[in-house]
C-alpha cells in the first residue's frame, strides 16, 4: 500500500466525501490513486484559491472541516487567502499541500516553497510529514484540531515521495496525542453565579451573538435565554441568523455598518452579553468608549480572546452552548419592557427605509441595491443561502435580506477578502446541493475569482449570481467620498461585458437597468432550481452604504445619512 | 527578583522542531516585545523550557500568556512571580584595563554574584559574572559601557521554578 492510499484511507476514516482540490507535479501519485475511493469526490476549482474558499464554505454549511489539496509551490501560495479567511473567521479546515521530495527539501527545488513556514500565523497548527509511518495519526489530529475547541484551519505540507512510500499495513489510530492541546473546562460555578446576578440585576441589557453561537450550534440556547430574560439580540456579521430576523427580541447587526439604533442599544446598555466573538474594532468603533457604561459577560471557546480587546467583568469561557444551558438553569423569567421600548423607538425613527432613502446619490431614478436584496428575500422567501462578497454589496446583503436560519450568510468577516462570494457559494451548493444557493458580489470582487465560472459551468450548479454593478470598487470610493474629498483614485473600474462573459462559461445571463425588469429576472431565478442565472444590476454609482460609523468613532456617532 | 520593569514567563514546550519558530513567530505578529529568550533541556524527556523575559507591559501580559498557551506545542505558559523562582544569568564582560575591577568585585560581594576573571586578553580582565537576573541587571546599570567595556554578551535568563 502506498503513501497515497494511507492519506486517502485516512481521509476517509474521518468522513471526508468531498476534496476541493487543484493537482501539479507533486500531487500525480495522489490524483492516481483517486479512481480506488469513489467516496471521495474531488472538485476542480479553477485557482487554489477557490478550494480552500469553497471548503471554508463547506464547513460554514456542513460543520465539518472542509479539505482543501493543492500541489507544492505556487498551488500552495494560491492557498493562503483563503486558509487566512478560515482562520480570522474560524473555520474548520484540513488543507493540504504537497511539497517536493524529501531529499531535495531545502534546496530550493523547482516549485519549492516553505509553506509550513508561510501557513504559521494563519494556521491552528501545522504538520510537515517526515515519513509516511505518520501520516494517518497526522491526519488523526489535524481532523480534531480543526473541528474542536475553536474551530480553524490546520495544515499539513506532505513531500511528494511519501505517496510512493510503500507500509504493509493501514491501522488508523483511534487515540489523539496532543498534551498541550487543552479544551476549556467548565467555568467555575462562581463566574456562572455572578454572570446571573449580573444579568438579574441588569435594566438594560443586549445579547450580542457572534460566530461562536453558530459554530457551537448554540442557538436554542440563545433563544432560550433571550425569552427567559427578555434581552435584545443584537449580532455581528458573522454572528447573523443566530436568531431569525423575523423573531420579536432580534435586533439586527451592529458595527461599522450596522443597523443604527442596534449600535444605540449597544451604547446605551448597562450589560453587555457577548457570546462567541472577539469584539474586534469593526463592531466596537472606538474601543476606549465602547460601551462604558457597561459591564461585561464574555462567554467564548477561546480563552485568549476574553479580556484581548475590551474589558471584562464576567469570562465565562468555554463551549457557548454548554455555557447557556448553565445560565438557563439559573435564571428567573424576567421582563425588560422600558428598555425594550426605547428601543423600538430607536428602531421606528432610523427605519431601514428612511436610511435607505438618504443613500440615494443621484437624483435618476436608477436600481438600488437595497430594494434588490430585498425582492431577492421576498422571492426566496428568505431561505436562501446567501453567500456575499465583500464590501457594499456584503453590507446591504447583511442589512436587507431577512436571514432566518443558522450559516444562511457566508461572508468574509475577519479578512474581509474580496473574492470570496463565487467559491464561497459554490462550496455551499457541493456541501447542501438541495439548498438554493445565491451570490451576491460586487463588480470588483467578482472579477478576483470569475474563473470559477467555470466550475459552476462544469458542474452544472444552480447557483443565483447577483452582480450589484456601480462601476467601482464601491466601498472604497465610499470612503474616498467620505473622508478624502472624492479623490476617486484608482477605484473606477473599467468592466468587461459581463453578461456575455456569463453567456461565454454556458450559463444564463440577463442584465437589468430598471425595476420591472430586475423584478422579473429575480422571480424567474428563485424559480428556476435547476440551473444557474447570472443577474447583472446596473446601480448607481455614487450610491452608498449607511447607517456608517466612521473608523475609530464612537458607536453613537453612527452616520445615518448622506451630508449633502 | 527581577527589576521593575520585566516580566518572566516561562513555557514547558514539547521538544519538535519549529517549536521555538512558532514561539517566536507568535510574539513577532503580536508585537510583543522580548527582552531575552532561552532555551533548553529539562528533566523530563522530550520536554523542553523556554523562559522568556518581557518589557513589563501590564495590560497586555496575560493576553501573551494566553496567546503563547493556544500554540499546540506549548503544554502550558505562565508568568510567574519572582519570588517563585530561583533565575539566573551569565555574563561574559571585557573590560578596560584597571577601570571596573573594584567596581564590580564589591557589587558583586554585595548582590551575590558569582564573579571570576577568566581571562585576559592584550592585559584587558575577561570577567565572568553569574547571579540572579535582578543583580546583574543593577550591576551592568552602573557601568558607563561606551567607556569602559570593549565587549559584552549576556545568556539570557534561565528561571527555575520553586
Amino acid at each position: 500500500m502506498t503513501g497515497a492510499d494511507i492519506l486517502l484511507k485516512s481521509l476517509i476514516k474521518e468522513k471526508v466525501d468531498l476534496i476541493f482540490g487543484y493537482p501539479g507535479g507533486k500531487t500525480i501519485a495522489l490524483h492516481d490513486k483517486l479512481k480506488d475511493y469513489p467516496q471521495i469526490k474531488h472538485i476542480l476549482p479553477r485557482h487554489e484559491q477557490g478550494a480552500a474558499m469553497m471548503a471554508d464554505a463547506y464547513y460554514r454549511v456542513t460543520g465539518r472541516p472542509g479539505v482543501c489539496l493543492t500541489t507544492s509551490g505556487p498551488g500552495a501560495t494560491n492557498l493562503i487567502t483563503g486558509v487566512a479567511n478560515a482562520y480570522m473567521d474560524s473555520v474548520g479546515m484540513v488543507a493540504i499541500t504537497c511539497q517536493v521530495d524529501r531529499d531535495m527539501v531545502g534546496t530550493d527545488a523547482f516549485q519549492e516553497v516553505d509553506i509550513t513556514g508561510i501557513t504559521q500565523p494563519i494556521v491552528k497548527h501545522n504538520y510537515f510529514v517526515e515519513n509516511v509511518k505518520e501520516l494517518p495519526q497526522t491526519i488523526k489530529h489535524a481532523f480534531h484540531l480543526a473541528s474542536t475547541g475553536r474551530p480553524r484551519p490546520v495544515h499539513i505540507d506532505i513531500p511528494g515521495d511519501i505517496f510512493k512510500q510503500n507500509l504493509k499495513e493501514f491501522n488508523y489510530p483511534q487515540n489523539i496525542n496532543l498534551p498541550g492541546y487543552q479544551l476549556p473546562k467548565e467555568p467555575k460555578q462562581t463566574s456562572v453565579d455572578q454572570a446571573v446576578d449580573l444579568i438579574k440585576k441588569s435594566a438594560r441589557p443586549v445579547i450580542i451573538a457572534g460566530h461562536g453561537v453558530l459554530i457551537a450550534r448554540a442557538w436554542t440556547e440563545l433563544k432560550q435565554l433571550a425569552e427567559t430574560s427578555q434581552i435584545p439580540v443584537i449580532s455581528t456579521l458573522l454572528g447573523i441568523g443566530s436568531l431569525p430576523q423575523s423573531h420579536p427580541l432580534c435586533i439586527g447587526m451592529l458595527g461599522m455598518h450596522g443597523m443604527a439604533w442596534a449600535n444605540y442599544a449597544v451604547h446605551n446598555a448597562d450589560l453587555i452579553i457577548g457570546i462567541g466573538l472577539r469584539f474586534d474594532d469593526r463592531i466596537t468603533g472606538k474601543i476606549d468608549e465602547f460601551a462604558q457604561d457597561a459591564n461585561v459577560i464574555h462567554i467564548d471557546i477561546d480563552p485568549a480572546e476574553i479580556g484581548k480587546n475590551t474589558l471584562v467583568d464576567v469570562a465565562l469561557p468555554g463551549d457557548c452552548k454548554q455555557i447557556l444551558k448553565r445560565l438557563n438553569q439559573n435564571l428567573p423569567a424576567k421582563k425588560h419592557e422600558r428598555w425594550l421600548a426605547k428601543v423600538a423607538t430607536w428602531s421606528r425613527d432610523h427605519r431601514q427605509s428612511l436610511v435607505k432613502k438618504a443613500t440615494r446619490a443621484q437624483k435618476t431614478k436608477h436600481l438600488m441595491a437595497q430594494d434588490i436584496i430585498k425582492e431577492i428575500d421576498k422571492q426566496t422567501k428568505s431561505q436562501a443561502v446567501i453567500a456575499s462578497d465583500v464590501g457594499q454589496n456584503q453590507m446591504w446583503a447583511a442589512q436587507f435580506y431577512n436571514f432566518q436560519n443558522p450559516n444562511q450568510l457566508l461572508s468574509s468577516g475577519g479578512l474581509g477578502s474580496m473574492g470570496y462570494g463565487l467559491p464561497a457559494a459554490i462550496g455551499a451548493q457541493f456541501a447542501d446541493p438541495r439548498a438554493q444557493v445565491w451570490a451576491i458580489v460586487g463588480d470588483g470582487g467578482i472579477q478576483m475569482n470569475i474563473q470559477e465560472l467555470g466550475t459552476i459551468m462544469e458542474h452544472q450548479l444552480p447557483i443565483k449570481i447577483v452582480l450589484l454593478n456601480n462601476g467601482y470598487l464601491g466601498m472604497v470610493r465610499q470612503w474616498q467620498e467620505m473622508f478624502f474629498k472624492k479623490n476617486y483614485c484608482a477605484t473606477k473600474l473599467v468592466n468587461p461585458n459581463f453578461i456575455a462573459l456569463a453567456q461565454a462559461y454556458n450559463i444564463k445571463a440577463e442584465r437589468a437597468a430598471d425595476w420591472p425588469k430586475a423584478q422579473k429576472i429575480i422571480k424567474q431565478a428563485a424559480l428556476d432550481k435547476k440551473q444557474s442565472f447570472f443577474m447583472e444590476f446596473i446601480i448607481g454609482e455614487e450610491d452608498c452604504v449607511f447607517p456608517m460609523v466612521p473608523p475609530g468613532n464612537n458607536l453613537k456617532d453612527t452616520i445615518i445619512k448622506r451630508n449633502q | 527578583m527581577t527589576t521593575r520593569n520585566q516580566q518572566i514567563v516561562i513555557l514547558q514546550v514539547q521538544d519538535q522542531p519549529g517549536v521555538l519558530s512558532r514561539v517566536a513567530s507568535l510574539c513577532r505578529r503580536r508585537r510583543f516585545n522580548i527582552k531575552s529568550l532561552t532555551v533548553g533541556t529539562t528533566h523530563k524527556t522530550g520536554i523542553s523550557q523556554i523562559t522568556m523575559v518581557f518589557w513589563k507591559e501590564e495590560a497586555r501580559i496575560k493576553n501573551i500568556v494566553n496567546q503563547l498557551n493556544s500554540l499546540i506545542e506549548v503544554l502550558e505558559a505562565e508568568v510567574v512571580h519572582p519570588k517563585d523562582v530561583i533565575d539566573k544569568e551569565l555574563v561574559l564582560l571585557i573590560a578596560k584595563k584597571d577601570q571596573l575591577e573594584e567596581y564590580i568585585f564589591k557589587k558583586c560581594t554585595v548582590n551575590d554574584i558569582n564573579v571570576r576573571i577568566i581571562n585576559e586578553i592584550d592585559g584587558n580582565p575577561v570577567y565572568e559574572l553569574l547571579g540572579q537576573g535582578g543583580a546583574i541587571e543593577k550591576l551592568l546599570q552602573g557601568i558607563d559601557i561606551q567607556k569602559n567595556v570593549i565587549k559584552l554578551v549576556r545568556s539570557g535568563l534561565i528561571a527555575l521554578k520553586l
